[in-house]
């Protein structure tokens, strides 16, 4: 192998690992015009909890609170933020999901797959294309956790030996879960273009 | 050149792979908003045709508006969402209604169910009240509501007989009919550490209550009511009417509660009023029975019990002594300067022949342990007697009260000590004691209480005892409380006098988990000292409060270095900051039961 064959597999494969980080978030949130409303979609999605999935097929109620960042690169400062509530529920009889975004505004789907419960829920954190300029790149973070539903407990949580009570008899003493999606950079110009 | 041409089509295939557009064959079609048993057989059927087809937008928008002409009232849209593989697409059909249904207030899907039944697990039915099993019985045969069944488990949570002893989950559960459903609240006891750490004493008939007792249901009627223990006399006609009152009629907990407290109040709190049930003569029959206990003049006078736990000094445990026959066991390095560890074992009596007359007889051997702080101090100052490896007394005692509020005792002391230096060999340390103590009636104003108490112990050791040390110690302390609600101040004061030649452990100390909190009485003094002064002012909501403690422990002819502490309390927690240390001081975690 020659000294220039060599060094153009460096090139390679310095291009490809420079690459390879845009490639994954690229595939992690991919967004979608309607309108003048910003959607979003996620090949693989998947932040419900298997403790989340445990209160789901109890019957119970599972919230999750979102807050959708906009910034001008990948890490930088949040030029706008808007946050997000999706409620979510099994139906035991159909086995079928229901969601609901209960804030800003109610929006809600049901007769969903587990799957299809989380995607609409993602495709349901809108963001106006009004706040968002039309050539400037931008990038999107949506941060999202698991609401305690026992946590607006007033009579529960006024007592501090309560509140021990409550913290030590979680049964399966799990953190709640949270986590991040992300995705950039995009373009309002490109996302208008017809493919 | 070839190089470059290479470098050129790996980026390309690379940067293709990446930025690939999205693939156009459905591996997947759902129907999300309405069951797709709503739709006819025919548009089912059209509708999964789709599966394994090239994506068309048109043919997918003419089968939403198919789905929108079959299904009243809804409105239907194709939104293609990403495959598991490239190249592939899942295609879903979002139904949703159009008219206020679609905003329905309940984000719970099971909502639209019936409620067939309502379940508490864990719990026997007597464990909760009437008025909350009425609650929950009233949803069944209506629709479920989340919130209701929410509501209905705080409330259970909070009912007074399991808070903090027990912790309850929901469930809603498949009904035995279609579109019924079942909902389950289970009971789960908490552990033990944690019911003895914050569960609250409950009482129930006038005493305590062990959860799980079998207590009457709302389903028995009284055959009779008594009142035992205390002369009839004592108790107004109209009390004694009311009582009469509940024979004949269904048991009603709230009701034995309300006359035991009333019997209490015309008893004027000389009086435990508790109240037993027994089985009537009938299945469905209960007997009541008021009984009043007279509460002894003298109160309990045998060491504490310990349990503690200092950051820098370690766990204490040193329990249970009762009456009238007592034996403890456990080890103690928070009281004295020493840490204790081995067993007691007495006989009590709060009332001998009469209530004015007490006697104690306790019985203990100890083995005893020392920090190298005292080892070392004790080495270095010949004045104070020497360290012992164990320590076995025998301490009777008399007592006498003028009344409910005013008792002294008086008694002996008898202490052997198996001393290490300057080689092992015993030495007496035989005392006479004496007592006096006041502690005053709870004085209340509305919802305000308050009492105060004082006291004053001496020992004095005499050789004529046979004692080979010659001391006497003095300690007079005071304390106050107010109680308003859920608010609380404690206000106690201590002072400490000694002379002469005293053993090790009569010497005081300061820096534990009840004076000077934050300190550590060996960085303060590790050989206690001679004479103390301590002060003590706790305010507390509910379970949080902070303190401040103030004292010092000198010797004669020392000049007197007052210490103060700050600390915070949550409950048996505490974090104490001793203020202006200096040295290896800072904030001290403590928990004391």
């Amino acid at each position: 192998m020659t000294r220039q064959t060599r060094r153009g597999l460096w090139i390679v494969l310095l291009v490809t690992a420079a690459l390879l980080p845009y490639a994954a978030t690229g595939q992690s949130l991919k967004p979608r015009l309607d309108g003048e409303l910003l959607h979003w979609s996620a090949a693989n999605l998947r932040f419900l909890s298997s403790d989340a999935m445990q209160q789901l097929h109890d019957g119970a109620t599972v919230s999750y609170a979102f807050r959708v960042n906009v910034s001008a690169s990948r890490n930088g400062t949040v030029m706008s933020s808007i946050s997000y509530h999706c409620v979510f529920s099994y139906d035991i009889w159909e086995e079928k999901y229901k969601v609901s975004r209960t804030e800003p505004g109610v929006r809600a789907v049901s007769h969903l797959s587990e799957q299809s419960a989380q995607e609409q829920c993602l495709d349901s954190l809108t963001i106006p294309v009004a706040s968002l300029g039309t050539d400037s790149p931008f990038w999107i973070g949506i941060e999202y956790n698991m609401e305690d539903r026992k946590a607006t407990s007033s009579e529960e949580a006024r007592s501090i030996l309560g509140t021990f009570v409550e913290v030590f008899s979680q049964k399966k003493g799990k953190p709640l879960a949270a986590g991040t999606l992300q995705g950039g950079p995009f373009r309002i110009a490109e996302l208008r273009k017809p493919r | 050149m070839r190089t470059r041409m290479l470098v050129l089509l790996v980026l390309m295939f690379v940067t293709r792979a990446i930025f690939a557009q999205t693939p156009a064959t459905i591996e997947k079609v759902e129907i999300t908003g309405i069951s797709d048993q709503l739709l006819s057989a025919e548009l089912r059927d059209a509708v999964q045709k789709l599966n394994g087809q090239r994506y068309d937008a048109q043919a997918a928008e003419q089968l939403a508006n198919r789905i929108q002409t079959e299904v009243k009232d809804v409105v239907a849209a194709a939104r293609t969402q990403p495959g598991t593989q490239a190249g592939r697409v899942r295609l879903v059909f979002v139904v949703a209604r159009s008219g206020a249904d679609s905003e329905s207030s309940d984000t719970n899907v099971n909502s639209q169910y019936t409620v067939e039944s309502v379940e508490v697990k864990g719990l026997l039915r007597s464990q909760y009240s009437e008025a909350l099993y009425d609650d929950m019985q009233s949803m069944v045969g209506k629709m479920l509501d989340n919130k209701r069944v929410e509501e209905l488990r705080k409330r259970l949570v909070a009912d007074p007989l399991l808070k903090n002893q027990y912790m309850v989950d929901q469930k809603i559960e498949r009904g035995s009919q279609p579109e019924h459903v079942k909902v389950v609240f289970e009971a789960d006891k908490l552990p033990w550490v944690l019911r003895k750490m914050f569960g609250k004493k409950i009482s129930l008939s006038g005493g305590d209550f062990s959860i799980g007792k079998s207590q009457p249901g709302d389903m028995d009627t009284i055959e009779s009511v008594d009142v035992a223990g205390v002369r009839t006399t004592l108790i107004s006609e109209g009390l004694r009417q009311e009582l009469q009152k509940m024979v004949g009629k269904r048991f009603d907990k709230l009701e034995a509660d309300h006359l035991r407290d009333k019997l209490d109040a015309e008893l004027k709190s000389k009086y435990k009023v508790k109240w037993e049930s027994a089985k009537g003569s009938q299945e469905h029959f209960v007997k009541i029975t008021y009984d009043a206990k007279e509460i002894p003049w003298i109160p309990y006078r045998g060491r504490e019990d310990v349990a503690t736990y200092h950051q820098k000094q370690g766990i204490s445990l040193f329990c249970c002594e009762t009456t009238p026959f007592n034996f403890g066991v456990g080890t103690d390095g928070d009281t004295l300067i020493e840490r204790y560890k081995g067993f007691s074992a007495g006989f009590e009596s709060r009332s001998l022949g009469s209530r004015r007359f007490g006697a104690r007889l306790n019985l203990s051997t100890f083995g005893i342990e020392w920090k190298s702080q005292t080892l070392l101090a004790a080495a270095a100052n010949p004045a104070v007697p020497g360290v012992y490896r164990s320590r076995q007394g025998i301490d009777p005692s008399v007592a006498f009260a003028f009344n409910r509020n005013f008792y002294v005792a008086a008694g002996m002391g008898f202490t052997e000590l198996e001393m290490i230096e300057p080689s092992l060999h015993w030495q007496s340390a035989h005392a006479a004691t004496g007592t006096f103590n006041y502690h005053s009636n709870d004085v209340k104003r509305g919802n305000t209480t308050l009492n105060w108490a004082a006291g004053y112990d001496v020992r004095t050791g005499a050789k004529n005892l046979g004692s080979d040390f010659s001391y006497t110690r003095h300690q007079w302390g005071a304390e106050y409380q107010f109680k308003s609600e859920d608010n609380s101040a404690k206000v106690s004061m201590r002072l400490g006098r000694l002379t002469g030649n005293a053993p090790m452990f009569e010497r005081f100390s300061l820096g534990n988990t009840q004076s000077l909190r934050g300190w550590n009485k060996y960085d303060l003094d590790p050989i206690g000292g001679t004479r103390m002064v301590s002060w003590s002012t706790t305010l507390t909501h509910d379970d949080l409060g902070f303190y401040v403690d103030t004292g010092s422990v000198w010797d004669r002819g020392q000049s007197v270095k007052l210490r103060q502490s700050l600390g915070i309390v949550a409950g048996p927690f505490s974090l104490g900051f001793p203020l202006r240390c200096s040295g290896h001081c800072g904030p001290t975690f403590m928990i004391r039961l």
